[in-house]
């Protein structure tokens, strides 16, 4: 493996014991109410007498058995809500809007998270995905355990992670509007079954805590709702594990979070360039693509590629046997050239 | 199942083409005194090994397969335990001996592969494989079919990645189980990545080969490199990779004092004995730096890169390394190899670029006219030639590239 | 400076001598069997033209086809840049140039600052060249000159049907033996041979001028039948024939 898929791996295995360890870290960190009150990122508390925060207890399906779901102050990341103890990263932008649509936050406290969330995607795009994620890291071991057992990859056509992306849209908006309608005053008694529609079904609830070794809520038959939610759930689950399973990065296409991340990736920090009179089109680049992507490989002429879809993983640039074809650039600035390496290191590349 | 070509027929091909001897065949000989020109003494052991390369002592458990052509997979044969031969040959003697089988306007390179084979030459080998790339390569799976047994490869003539790469990795999928079938061996993973790992290595090698002659061509003078490209032709890749990596050990050493102008050269493939571009050019006194051809660059130069590790995963990566990146003309490949040709020629800061024509072969014949329509608008030095094996028209030749010569040194003044 | 151009071709060695770029002397010679004999001969004859002697020269240099047997030689230089000086010398500006010599055609295209764009030879191949005329001026029972005045005559040229110039000279013989007029013939002849130089003119730049020499420069039927084919006007520069010599004394 060259040296960027290393770095890869080990932020990725830093970031997830951060973010589910990170809380005994930075437990020091909260501060009291005044203070908060006055900080640039003021506390978003649920208000007062909200249904959503007093009917959930034991037995709910989202809280884990002794999670409070009192919310603190948090910049949204790619984190889950449901880390134990996630410390200063708390949740992910869509618990974020979602949380806060119920809640009916007014904008002058949501404009800080906000920016900072907007400022970061501008800077790195969608690397959070291929970087941060702590279910894309476990998924990426799904992959690891895959190609040790020998077992050839699923590729998915074009028009199959279209409409995934379209479905995971879709999702994203029907969560969004329940969580709008349950803010309403007159809907607001639906709230204990339809708080966060999404993370009800969503895998990272099911799979982070256990990370922190805590039993996750794997089912909760009480009622019809909680029932269809447990299903789902349970179905979204499966879908993630065999799409990481057999297809590397697919789920990445439905992921909701990801699609928000992929609004910023046309314009962002990290840009990826090729210098098309190098190209021999060997197809190297779109055949390790874990994303599937495969516009490296037919664009023609000197261009920044930054596709929605692009995780940053930068494994095109990795392979590319032609030096100085692919490379990457932070800002215009070369950050780092496809493989330092001359030809002493091809060898490596078989272990 | 492998269709068996010219079934009927056999009988009657081998009794009425007799094997008869040609007649003075010595241009081995004549070729083997490059020798004096090479100021390398680590090339002894080349040029020591195409001396014996006629005596192939046979042993039982030996298994040569002869194949031509980049596009078949040398690893899939080396991972079965089984010797690859690469076959190309670029011999006058035996061109005429296949006159017999393929008289008129053919490629003579496919007349002298026939002409060994109907003489008898390749008695050892177990196994051909023939591409499908060149039509006249195509029909070699008819006409050699009475005198061995033969296995057809067709990639098509389409080089892009996307429409094609489930029909490659099939056909070579098809083409592994043919091989584990028919030799009895269990070749998997662990053998498949040993072979990987073993070309790989030679890419290595190559690399640095190629970067030093760009540098510093008379260090490892173009005899020398090509006589380095036709061993590897035969001998086992282990003692290939030492060899080389000694020469070129050596040769990093010196210091290179020539300041002719250094040209690249593509197009048809040089082959040993057929030296005869390569004398020309060095009596016109121009240096080949680099070269863009089939059995040298193209074959050695990209590395396989296996990111999915499973079977399947590595052979799929080995049809991207053999077909995709290929740059036979016989495939559509003219834009890849017009941005190859500017790309080396402004990296390295070449003087110009000399395309070679094999008589008679039109693949590349079709493509000279837009490199070099496309090396004018560059400014590139462009020189086109057309020959085939006889010698008599060196003179012609050298005019030729005097005149080349002139050009280029008038436009660096 | 003195110089000495000579130019060793297949049929015929040229020589001239130069004086600060003026050709001041000519000689030119057949070539036969022993190239350097003649080339020395020649050089003799054009040195007692300009009244010098050897030792007065300060370069010799040699080309054409012959130019390595030339051991007197200073420098050796291809035909195809020597014409190339020469004519950008004469006309100053891009041009393309066609060489028709005795047993080769050429065709180069120069730019507006005298650098060569490309050239074309026909070197392989008789028919295009010198030695198609000689064959079939012999056939006719006259010489390439007399080839040239006949074809001037004629008012319906043949259309000649093969491509081959060993073949062409049998049906030539048969023409003739149908009764059919020696002057058409000869000017279905020069048509065979422009029609195959216009292709390779097709190859170049149709904006510039034509500069027409070499041996066959010195035919008119020749210009006239060119000229019709490709549709192009040509100039013939003085002395067509020691423009490659001309040229290669310019060089160093």
């Amino acid at each position: 493996m060259n040296k960027i898929s290393i770095s890869r791996r080990i932020v990725q295995v830093i970031c997830l014991i951060l973010l589910v360890y990170g809380g005994y870290i930075f437990k020091d960190w909260k501060q009291s109410a005044e203070a908060q009150k006055q900080s640039i990122f003021p506390s978003l508390n649920a208000p007062e007498g909200s249904i959503s925060t007093t009917k959930f207890e034991k037995g709910s399906i989202l809280w884990p058995s002794g999670a409070t779901p009192v919310i603190e102050n948090y910049p949204p990341t790619l984190v889950c809500r449901f880390n134990p103890n996630g410390g200063m990263f708390k949740a992910c932008i869509l618990h974020f809007f979602s949380e806060n649509l119920t809640w009916r936050t007014s904008i002058k406290y949501l404009l800080p998270y906000i920016t900072l969330f907007v400022l970061l995607c501008f800077l790195f795009g969608r690397a959070w995905c291929g970087w941060v994620c702590p279910i894309g890291t476990v998924g990426d071991f799904l992959t690891f355990l895959r190609r040790k057992m020998n077992i050839p990859v699923k590729r998915f056509p074009a028009n199959f992670r279209m409409n995934l992306s379209f479905t995971g849209y879709v999702l994203m908006v029907i969560a969004l509007t329940i969580s709008t309608l349950i803010g309403m005053p007159n809907l607001a008694r639906y709230q204990c079954y339809w708080f966060l529609p999404y993370c009800q079904i969503c895998p990272a609830r099911l799979i982070c805590p256990m990370f922190g070794l805590i039993k996750p809520n794997w089912k909760d038959f009480s009622t019809g709702i909680t029932t269809t939610f447990t299903i789902l759930a349970w179905i979204v689950l499966g879908f993630f594990i065999a799409a990481f399973y057999w297809g590397r990065r697919v789920w990445c296409h439905m992921c909701p979070v990801g699609l928000i991340n992929s609004w910023f990736n046309k314009g962002c920090g990290i840009e990826l360039h090729k210098k098309a009179v190098k190209c021999i089109k060997c197809g190297y680049c779109a055949d390790v693509c874990p994303m599937g992507l495969t516009k490296m490989y037919e664009i023609d002429k000197d261009t920044i590629y930054n596709q929605t879809g692009c995780i940053m993983c930068m494994r095109c640039i990795e392979v590319c046997p032609r030096k100085g074809c692919l490379s990457v650039k932070f800002f215009g600035k070369k950050f780092f050239l496809r493989r330092k390496t001359d030809a002493e290191k091809v060898s490596q590349q078989v272990q | 199942m492998q269709k068996k070509f010219l079934n009927k027929y056999n009988e009657i091909i081998l009794k009425n083409l007799s094997s008869k001897k040609p007649f003075l065949n010595d241009e081995f000989e004549q070729a083997l005194k490059y020798r004096l020109k090479s100021g390398l003494s680590s090339m002894d052991d080349f040029y020591k090994a195409i001396e014996s390369n006629f005596r192939i002592e046979k042993t039982q458990k030996d298994r040569y397969i002869g194949y031509f052509c980049s596009i078949v997979p040398e690893e899939l044969l080396i991972a079965c335990c089984l010797k690859p031969v690469r076959l190309c040959c670029e011999e006058y003697a035996w061109t005429n001996a296949g006159e017999e089988i393929l008289p008129g306007d053919i490629c003579p390179v496919i007349k002298s592969i026939c002409g060994k084979f109907y003489n008898n030459v390749y008695d050892y080998l177990d196994l051909v494989i023939v591409p499908g790339t060149c039509d006249p390569k195509t029909k070699l799976a008819e006409l050699l079919s009475p005198v061995k047994e033969i296995y057809f490869l067709d990639p098509g003539r389409n080089s892009d990645y996307l429409d094609n790469v489930d029909k490659w990795t099939a056909l070579y999928t098809k083409f592994f189980e043919f091989l584990k079938q028919k030799f009895q061996c269990n070749a998997g993973r662990k053998q498949l990545l040993n072979a990987c790992k073993l070309t790989n290595k030679r890419t290595e090698i190559f690399k640095k080969i190629y970067e030093l002659r760009i540098k510093s061509p008379d260090v490892i003078n173009a005899f020398d490199y090509y006589v380095m490209i036709y061993v590897s032709f035969f001998m086992d890749i282990e003692q290939w990779n030492n060899m080389a990596e000694k020469v070129y050990d050596e040769a990093k050493e010196k210091h290179s004092l020539s300041k002719k102008p250094k040209i690249l050269l593509a197009g048809s493939p040089v082959i040993f004995p057929n030296f005869k571009i390569l004398d020309v050019l060095q009596q016109a006194e121009l240096e080949i730096s680099s070269d863009i051809q089939c059995t040298s660059f193209g074959r050695f130069y990209n590395p396989v890169v296996i990111d999915e590790d499973t079977e399947s995963g590595i052979i799929r990566a080995l049809t991207l390394k053999n077909i995709a990146g290929s740059i036979c003309p016989c495939l559509l490949n003219l834009e890849k190899m017009v941005n190859l040709i500017i790309d080396t020629v402004n990296q390295y800061k070449l003087d110009g670029v000399v395309y070679y024509n094999l008589r008679l072969c039109q693949v590349f014949e079709t493509q000279t006219t837009v490199i070099r329509q496309v090396l004018k608008e560059n400014k590139i030095p462009f020189l086109s030639v057309k020959s085939d094996f006889g010698k008599e028209d060196i003179g012609q030749l050298k005019t030729r590239f005097e005149a080349f010569r002139e050009i280029i040194q008038s436009g660096k003044e | 400076m003195l110089k000495a151009g000579i130019d060793i071709g297949s049929v015929m060695t040229k020589c001239v001598i130069v004086r600060d770029e003026t050709v001041i002397a000519r000689a030119i010679g057949r070539s036969g069997t022993m190239p350097e004999i003649i080339a020395e001969k020649v050089l003799k004859e054009a040195l007692s033209q300009a009244e010098l002697d050897y030792s007065d020269l300060d370069k010799i240099v040699s080309t054409g086809y012959g130019r390595h047997i030339f051991s007197k030689a200073h420098f050796t230089i291809t035909e195809i840049s020597a014409v190339a000086k020469a004519v950008f010398h004469i006309m100053k500006t891009g041009c393309l140039i066609i060489d028709v010599g005795g047993q080769d055609t050429k065709t180069i295209e120069i730019d507006g600052s005298g650098e060569i764009v490309d050239f074309l030879m026909n070197d392989k191949c008789a028919a295009g060249t010198g030695r198609f005329l000689e064959m079939m001026a012999g056939v006719l029972e006259t010489d390439i000159y007399g080839l040239g005045k006949l074809a001037l005559q004629a008012d319906k040229p043949v259309l000649l049907n093969a491509t081959c110039s060993v073949f062409a000279e049998s049906e030539v013989v048969s023409l003739i033996a149908h009764n059919e007029k020696k002057e058409n013939i000869a000017a279905g002849l020069f048509n065979a041979i422009a029609s195959r130089i216009a292709t390779m003119m097709a190859h170049f730049n149709k904006n510039v001028p034509v500069v027409f020499c070499g041996g066959g420069a010195n035919i008119p039927a020749l210009k006239n039948s060119i000229e019709k084919i490709s549709n192009r006007k040509l100039e013939i520069p003085e002395y067509p024939q020691f423009l490659v010599a001309f040229g290669s004394a310019l060089t160093f």
